[in-house]
């Protein structure tokens, strides 16, 4: 599963647009949308201030969600905060979004809160994260069918490095793997279309974003780069 | 009630990463909260060095002006000047415990950071203070304070430069250094355990008034604090929950009602999930955190600590505010009638009761005074135009 994270609505809505339609006929799997936040705490600088741009040009989540169902092809999840998605109201986001969202990934919510937006009556997936630290049991216990299990490449902010095929991130993939029977997608701190290669000789898929981003600014870089990506197989 | 909620408040709204992080800050909370070598130890801090018990004073001449009997708990005495240092001690303790060499902590007006700082020089750890450039501006002295006690000291020009943006930043260190790191939290805020844990350290405030107002067989018909995060508040307020004592939470009125001119969670905010805890947050319609303004930089933040939202919704706590003005009004007469300054924080509590002096006639009121006012003289000068009398 090759993905790329794009904040949505960046550098503005018509440049976005075109470059997700893009995204969506080159080969790759999955795109999460970004729908920023003005207190990121998991995102570097590069994601924080492409989504401070598009909060102060006023696009909202809605304009940024219509591209995306006027022209979905691939999987597409939303990854936000809490917040974003609690006061939208929780139940509305639910209603309006479930048909185009295959999961939304939510940086601020752990694992064991997940019942907190699911008793609320939140129908879309949550995909779970796992770390080297994850307990698998406990991993076990939080699937319901979707569609992978976002690992969480480095401690650390989104834009940081992680150092590619580290041992103890293998065999805990690995694991995760074999014993959940559930895809396991590995993102934050990945790179280059070489270090997403490596990525996927251990781990079902990638995710690359602050790479991505960067180039969201200039349409040219960003379609040679995505395309790039989306040509990459395991090796 | 859930673990880690009050109500339907709290939780622990992070990063998976930084789960062990709180689960271990958790499993070590509950090692010490009961245990005797570490109370022990911890009493041992607050008394001969900080200087615990603080005194509760009666303030007389306001007293008599104001037509009401006025007490003061004060916790301005306390070494580094403010309440602080009651919870810094105590996590510092902690982090010993976990075998954690390097603490980071959040400031907004200083206090805090300077608490903290202290708490590092004295158990000889590693200290790194992240504040806000805009408060680092207003609060200076404290600045240089924290540099001599041997932290570094990032200056945050991220956001509004103010205390959300400092925690923000601290969240983010923490992640990526969890594994020597502990976060020093300052206020009863963010994610649990962290709520639990300042309240626990900072109950010694009303546990400590409580036992001054039994012995003088009449409780106070008023507790008032100031409510930033929501420390000072909760830690007076634990005294007496379980009492009739009305209780009143006093939050930063700022110049006006406007968006932005104020920090009123209460008056103003909403259910929302920031910073690790679903409280009440100043926030606008689509979910992003507004702006807020007070003269006190203490006061200067968008969310409040879980459990003050909780005791907002039965009811057992009212939740108020004090302008500007009216502070700067209190930290005058304070100053004048009683040879006290008082940090403009805790001249919010005391603002509010002036102001509304009619509705405690006769009455007791115990106000806490969290801090001293030194900091806050160039705040007040640039306030007056230039000049402090
Ligand atoms: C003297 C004083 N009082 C009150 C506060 C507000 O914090 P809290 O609400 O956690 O007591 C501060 C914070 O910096 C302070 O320095």
């Amino acid at each position: 599963m090759k993905g790329i994270y794009m904040m949505g609505g960046y550098p503005d809505i018509e440049t976005f647009c075109d470059e997700f339609i893009f995204s969506q006929d080159c080969g790759l799997d999955f795109v999460e949308i970004g729908l920023p936040f003005n207190d990121p705490v998991a995102d570097g600088p590069v994601i924080s201030e492409a989504g401070e741009k598009v909060i102060a040009s006023g696009v909202k989540i809605d304009e940024i969600l219509q591209c995306v169902r006027q022209n979905k092809k691939t999987g597409i999840y939303a990854m936000t905060y809490s917040n974003i998605i609690y006061n939208y109201p929780l139940e509305k986001f639910s209603e309006s979004f479930k048909d185009i969202l295959n999961g939304v990934i939510i940086a601020d919510l752990p694992n064991r809160y997940h019942h907190f937006f699911k008793d609320k009556g939140f129908e879309i997936p949550i995909i779970p994260f796992a770390t080297l630290d994850t307990n698998v049991d406990d991993l076990k216990n939080m699937l319901y069918g979707q569609d992978f299990i976002y690992f969480v490449g480095l401690k650390g902010v989104t834009g940081a490095k992680a150092k590619i095929g580290d041992l103890a991130a293998v065999e805990k993939v690995t694991q995760i793997r074999q014993c959940t029977g559930c895809k396991v997608v590995f993102g934050f701190g990945i790179k280059t279309a070489r270090d997403a290669e490596k990525v996927l000789e251990f781990a079902d898929g990638f995710v690359i974003g602050t790479e991505v981003v960067k180039r969201q600014s200039d349409p040219a870089e960003f379609k040679k780069y995505v395309a790039e990506l989306g040509s990459v197989s395991a090796q | 009630m859930e673990k880690g909620f009050y109500g339907e408040y709290g939780g622990q709204f992070v990063a998976e990463t930084l789960m062990p992080a709180l689960n271990e800050l958790e499993y070590c909370f509950e090692k010490i909260e009961k245990n005797k070598q570490f109370n022990g130890k911890l009493s041992h801090y607050l008394c001969s060095y900080a200087g615990r018990p603080t005194p509760v004073y009666y303030a007389e001449n306001i007293s008599s002006k104001y037509k009401l009997s006025l007490y003061l708990k004060r916790e301005d005495l306390l070494h580094t000047g403010a309440h602080k240092i009651n919870n810094t001690i105590g996590q510092a303790l902690m982090a010993l415990e976990m075998g954690k060499k390097r603490i980071i902590a959040e400031t907004g007006a200083g206090q805090h950071g300077v608490a903290t700082a202290t708490a590092c020089a004295l158990f000889n750890l590693e200290c790194e203070i992240y504040m806000g450039k805009t408060d680092a501006l207003r609060q200076k002295v404290n600045v240089e304070k924290m540099k001599m006690l041997g932290a570094k000291v990032n200056i945050v020009d991220k956001g509004s430069m103010t205390l959300k943006d400092a925690v923000s930043s601290c969240l983010k260190d923490w992640v990526a250094n969890v594994d020597n790191t502990h976060y020093l939290l300052g206020s009863a805020l963010g994610p649990h355990p962290f709520p639990r844990i300042v309240g626990h350290f900072q109950s010694v405030i009303g546990r400590e008034a409580r036992d001054f107002f039994e012995e003088k067989k009449a409780l106070p018909s008023a507790v008032v604090a100031c409510v930033g995060g929501g420390s000072n508040a909760i830690g007076i307020f634990k005294g007496f929950l379980d009492t009739n004592t009305e209780l009143i939470g006093v939050e930063a009125g700022g110049l006006s009602n406007a968006t932005g001119a104020h920090a009123m969670r209460f008056g103003a905010g909403k259910r929302g999930i920031f910073q690790g805890t679903h409280s009440y947050v100043i926030q606008k319609e689509n979910g992003q955190i507004s702006p807020v303004h007070s003269i006190s930089a203490g006061l200067d933040y968008p969310g409040v600590g879980p459990e003050h939202s909780y005791l907002f919704d039965t009811g057992r706590v009212d939740y108020d505010y004090c302008r500007d003005g009216d502070a700067v009004f209190a930290f005058y007469e304070l100053t004048h009638l009683e040879g006290i300054i008082p940090a403009l924080e805790s001249s919010h509590a005391l603002g509010y009761v002036l102001k509304n002096c009619e509705k405690f006639r006769e009455k007791t009121v115990l106000v806490n005074l969290s801090g001293r006012g030194d900091k806050d003289l160039d705040i007040i000068r640039e306030y007056n135009g230039g000049s402090l009398v």
